[in-house]
Parts: C-alpha cells; sequence; structure tokens
C-alpha cells in the first residue's frame, strides 16, 4: 500500500476502518462468470474470473475487442439486468452480488465509480457541467451547498481553469480533453474507494491522454483509491499500472507484475499482443497476432487460444489449461513461453 | 455572431440572439394569447348583440370587420372567439401531450408487456382520422366546446405517446443515460432528469405545429356542429355562419378564417424556434 490518504475534502465519511489482523484486499473478485441471454441459449462472456485489487494500486485488465473486459467492469456495478452474474464480488469483504438493488445504488458512484469510455457523449448535452458532477454527490444525499464546493474543489484540482464559473458551462462548450476531466470529477468526486477507468482515453489525442492518465496516477496517491484499467493499449499499461491482467475469450490467461510481464511474457497471448505494439525500446518488427479473436458462442473446446497460437500442442485443443504460478506470474497454459533471455 | 458567440460564453454560459422570424411568430403567439385573454374587454360592441337592423353591413369605421347576418360585430365577435378557439386548442394538445408523456414514460419503465398493451392501443387510436374519431367521441359526448376538447385530447395522446417513447427508448441508450446510472441515480432520477428532458424535443415541436393544427380542427368541428354552438363566439362556427353569405358579405367568413390560419401559422412557426432553443448546443439558433 503507498500512499496515505489526503482527502480532497474533509467532510466525506471516511472508509471504514478495516481492524482484520489480515489486511483484506480493497476488492477480491473470485470465479467471476457473466452470461448473457442469447439466441439459443445464454452466451458466457465472462468465465471463472479471479482478481485482486488493493488500496491504492492500479491494476490493468488488457485484452482484445470482445475479450470480456468492459463486461467485466459493468458486472462490478451490475449495470446490466440482463446479465447473470455468478462468482462473488467482494468490496471491503461485501459481497457485491449479495446486496439488494437499492444497497448496490448506494455504492455506484460513491463506493465504485466507473469512467465511461467516450467523454463526447457520457455528458447530457441539456445540464450544465457543474451539475452533472453535483449530481454524483447530490444522488448519494450530499446538501447542494456542500455537493457545489466540493464540485468546484474537484474540478479546480483537475486543473479546469476558473472552476467556480466553468460550473454553469454546457458540455458542448468544453473540449475533449476538458469533457475526460469532467467526466473523471465526476468519477471522483465523491471519493469512490475502487475507480473503474474503461478505455478512457480512446476517443483522446496522445498529448490529452497522458494528461488524463496523470492525473488519475496522481488521485491515487492522494485518495488512496484502487484503480482498475481497462484497455487494449498495452502501451498505456506501461507506465501507468503495477500489475496486469491479460484476457481472452472471457478468461484471464495471465495476471503480473507489469515489469515481469513486459519483459518476459509467459502466455503466448501476451507475448503476441506484446509484439503486436510498437516500441520504442526495441528494435524488432511488429508482428500481428494471426487469426481473429474467437466468437463467445464458437469457443474451441481447450485453451481458446490454441487455435490462434504458434506454440500450440495437441493437449491444447484437448484440455483447457488451468492457471498457475509460472515465474512469478499466475498462467494458464500448458506450455508456457520459457523466461527471455537477458530478462 | 461568431465572435458575439465566443464573447457571451466567456462571460455568461447562456447565449441567444433571435433570429427576426423567430421574434414575429413570438410576438404573434404573445398578441394571439393576450386576445384569448383580454379580448371580452377590447371588443367595441356587444358580440352577443342581435341588431337586424344592423345586419350585413361591410368593414367599415364603426364596424371594422362588419356586421354577419344578425348585425353582430365580426370583429368584437372575433376578439372574443379567441378565448375559445385558442384556449381550447391549447388545452386539447396540452392534454394530449401530457397524456402521451406520462403513458410514454409509463410505458418504457415498465415490463415488456406493458409497452406492448400500451402502444398496441396506440396503434389502433392512429388507424383512425383523428377528424373522425373526435367528431364520433364528441358528438358521443353531446356537442359543445368542453366535449370537442375531450374528444381532440382522445384522438390526440396517442401520436404524442409513440414519438415520446420511441425518443425515450432512443436516449435511454445513451451513455449519459448510462454514466447516471454508474453515478448512483435511481431509476425514477434517470428518466426525469436525463431521459425525460432529452427525450422532449420532438414533443415540443409537435405539440406547437399541433396548437396551429388543433386550432384548425377545433374550428372544423364547430363547423359541423359538433363543437362550440351557437351563439357563442367561436372562429370555426363564425366560418360556418359566414358560408352562407359568402357571396354577398365575405367579412363574415373570411375574417374568422383568416385568424384561424394566423394561430395555426404562428404556433407552428414559435414552435419551430423553440425547438432550436431547447438544446443549448443547438446550431440552428
Amino acid at each position: 500500500m503507498k500512499g496515505h490518504h489526503v482527502r480532497l475534502d474533509l467532510a466525506t465519511a471516511a472508509p471504514e476502518a478495516a481492524p482484520d489482523a489480515a489486511p483484506r484486499p480493497l476488492l477480491e473478485i473470485r470465479g467471476l462468470t457473466v452470461s448473457y441471454p442469447g439466441p439459443t441459449g445464454p452466451v458466457e462472456i465472462v468465465s471463472d474470473l479471479d482478481l485482486t485489487v488493493g488500496r491504492a494500486e492500479r491494476v490493468a485488465i488488457v485484452g482484445e475487442s470482445g475479450s470480456g473486459k468492459s463486461v467485466t467492469a459493468r458486472s462490478l456495478l451490475r449495470l446490466d439486468r440482463r446479465a447473470t452474474v455468478t462468482g462473488s464480488l467482494l468490496l471491503d469483504g461485501t459481497d457485491l452480488l449479495a446486496l439488494g438493488e437499492k444497497e448496490m445504488r448506494s455504492y455506484r458512484g460513491r463506493r465504485i465509480a466507473l469512467m465511461l469510455q467516450d467523454p463526447m457523449t457520457t455528458l447530457n448535452p441539456v445540464l450544465t457541467v457543474g451539475s452533472q458532477v453535483m449530481e454524483a454527490l447530490r444522488v448519494h444525499g450530499v446538501g447542494k451547498a456542500e455537493a457545489r464546493r466540493r464540485a468546484i474543489a474537484v474540478l479546480d484540482r483537475l486543473g479546469i481553469p476558473d472552476a467556480a464559473r466553468r460550473m454553469r458551462a454546457y458540455p458542448h462548450e468544453f473540449s475533449g480533453g476538458m469533457r475526460q476531466r469532467v467526466c473523471l470529477a465526476m468519477a471522483i468526486v465523491a471519493e469512490p474507494d475502487l475507480l473503474i477507468a474503461d478505455e478512457p482515453t480512446t476517443a483522446l489525442d496522445v498529448r490529452v491522454q497522458e494528461q488524463v492518465l496523470t492525473l488519475i496516477d496522481s488521485l491515487v496517491d492522494e485518495l488512496g483509491m484502487g484503480v482498475i484499467l481497462i484497455t487494449h493499449d498495452l502501451g498505456l499499461v506501461a507506465g501507468f499500472a503495477e500489475r496486469v491482467a491479460v484476457m481472452y475469450a472471457g478468461r484471464r490467461v495471465e495476471t503480473g507484475a507489469v515489469d515481469e510481464l513486459y519483459r518476459s511474457p509467459r502466455h503466448p497471448y501476451t507475448a503476441g499482443l506484446l509484439g503486436s505494439v510498437a516500441r520504442v525500446d526495441r528494435d524488432d518488427p511488429l508482428r500481428p497476432i494471426p487469426g481473429s479473436p474467437v466468437m463467445p458462442t464458437a469457443r474451441p473446446v481447450g485453451c481458446a487460444f490454441h487455435v490462434r497460437c504458434a506454440h500450440a500442442e495437441a493437449d491444447c485443443g484437448v484440455e483447457r489449461p488451468e492457471i498457475r504460478l509460472v515465474g512469478h506470474s499466475d498462467v494458464a497454459c500448458h506450455h508456457p513461453l520459457a523466461l527471455r533471455e537477458g530478462a | 455572431m461568431t465572435t458575439v458567440a465566443i464573447a457571451a460564453t466567456a462571460s455568461r454560459p447562456r447565449r441567444k440572439r433571435l433570429p427576426v422570424l423567430d421574434v414575429i411568430a413570438f410576438g404573434a403567439v404573445v398578441v394571439l394569447l393576450a386576445m384569448a385573454v383580454a379580448g371580452p374587454w377590447l371588443a367595441p360592441h356587444d358580440p352577443y348583440q342581435v341588431r337586424l337592423d344592423r345586419a350585413l353591413l361591410s368593414p367599415s369605421g364603426d364596424h371594422l370587420l362588419g356586421t354577419d347576418g344578425l348585425g353582430r360585430d365580426v370583429f368584437s365577435r372575433i376578439l372574443v372567439g379567441a378565448r375559445s378557439s385558442i384556449f381550447a386548442a391549447l388545452l386539447a394538445v396540452s392534454g394530449a401531450a401530457l397524456i402521451g408523456i406520462v403513458v410514454a414514460m409509463v410505458a418504457t419503465i415498465g415490463p415488456r408487456w406493458l409497452d406492448d398493451v400500451v402502444m398496441r392501443l396506440c396503434d389502433i387510436t392512429l388507424s383512425l382520422p383523428v377528424m373522425v374519431m373526435a367528431l364520433g367521441v364528441a358528438v358521443a359526448l353531446g356537442p359543445s366546446l368542453h366535449s370537442a376538447i375531450v374528444a381532440m385530447i382522445v384522438a390526440w395522446w396517442p401520436g404524442f405517446a409513440r414519438l415520446a417513447r420511441a425518443e425515450m427508448r432512443t436516449v435511454l441508450t445513451a451513455p449519459y443515460v448510462e454514466a447516471a446510472t454508474v453515478l448512483g441515480a435511481s431509476r425514477a432520477r434517470v428518466m426525469t432528469r436525463h431521459v425525460l428532458p432529452n427525450s422532449l424535443d420532438g414533443v415540443y415541436v409537435q405539440a406547437t405545429l399541433e396548437i396551429g393544427g388543433a386550432t384548425l380542427i377545433m374550428a372544423g368541428l364547430s363547423f359541423v356542429g359538433a363543437g362550440a354552438q351557437p351563439p357563442s363566439a367561436e372562429w370555426g362556427a363564425m366560418v360556418e355562419n359566414g358560408s352562407r353569405y359568402l357571396s354577398s358579405a365575405w367579412w363574415i367568413s373570411t375574417f374568422p378564417g383568416l385568424m384561424i390560419t394566423l394561430t395555426a401559422l404562428a404556433f407552428a412557426l414559435a414552435g419551430d424556434a423553440l425547438r432550436n432553443r431547447s438544446h443549448p448546443d443547438s446550431t440552428l439558433g
């Protein structure tokens, strides 16, 4: 656990102290399985996912489109009524899946915040920026004057010049980067314990991407919140997260510390992802992963990746590999890659 | 314009400059509403006083718009009739729009089957022409201005319900609606604060356009005798009354008819202007 609690505002209730002897992680996902009704029965989008996030820890979930990373994020907030979610989602020891709808609602925004993908469309065009930031507090019973004061403080903290006056502006009067800051402000104004950022920077140019990530980064230290960054961009992860979970076809295929995983990926899919990212520190040519992600309705028997995998052997198409510890990473592969030379 | 917008943005977020046409339309609406309110006090003559010795006089200084077959002053009757004609149309449309919006919200929040039932009901009602439906209801309730209003609400709400529901369904999937849910807003709050205000554009425009249309239908109902009853001054009834004298005393029908047209046009234009202003990011304003 790094950093200490410097709250933006003293008036909020501090999260209850964990008196337990063994420090438990902020978020503990165990055996998360999410399925949606499909035309021919339920389709499993996320299967048996385990993941933990500590306080003030930055974890990235990486994967291609359709790998189930956004669904994982959304099921943490139980956003989809149609989805069937099983397993356990423990936030500070409380199982989110056991909460009633009303209790769950009090968790949304206040305990767990989700920052959505596209800042151009996540702001209501007919409401002022200020009222939307304030809403995150108002829905949880904070008074108007108080909410206003805190909204201004947060916008100010996020580098919006003349925040008090800009509160009255409408979203269309803001640039993309500014809107993303507003979205971030909405997410953090209630000082959640966990911030989930779902592709927070896909719609932004590189410079603004960096600014937004830097902001989130500094907030982690200030507020001590845990962050889950969901992205398909491994380049983004490198400078941000401490741990990475790589997802493929709804399953976690590799989890490890960022440095470890980048230096020496164990799962061929991770290696493939890394090989398809341009890097300034290496001279290797780009190697895209052959084939395309499998449909959730037609996942192959055995390891879901074996049809695209260069290292696949006979058993890969028969039995699904379980997660096991290889070196310092958790890997779900029958034939993990060896430690890289010089790593 | 651009400089104005930028400067205003810096100082005040709400900037608006009214185009000339909007001003005229709004002005006309205001004048019409004022007429509806103050008509009886402005009328130079008693609109109901029958003076057969002054029947069918052409427009003159004393009778600005002439007199009708019973010697009643057409100008005074138009002023007084504004109240029934415009208020009836306003009432009918706002009633229909209100019911339509409420029904649409119920259909949107409620379970799937409720949505289906409500919408099929709308389809059935919509399959009948408004005039026929309204005429049927008005006659069934007994011809009067009130029946005509009720009849028009009955015939008109489904159009608004469909419009609002379609819009709400679309808005419901907007990312900012999800963003509100993510913040912990309740379903009711999400509906009233985020979905509703963003779904009403169509309803505004439709409603204001329909006020014009409603004035026409209301006049139509009165014209065929299902609406306002004689001797009450109502524009549609006046047109009907004057139609017998059209070849000899054109003013009796023509001026109320012009008022109906003017009202329809003014509200239509005002509705358009309103839509442009309802969205702060609209480029049409």
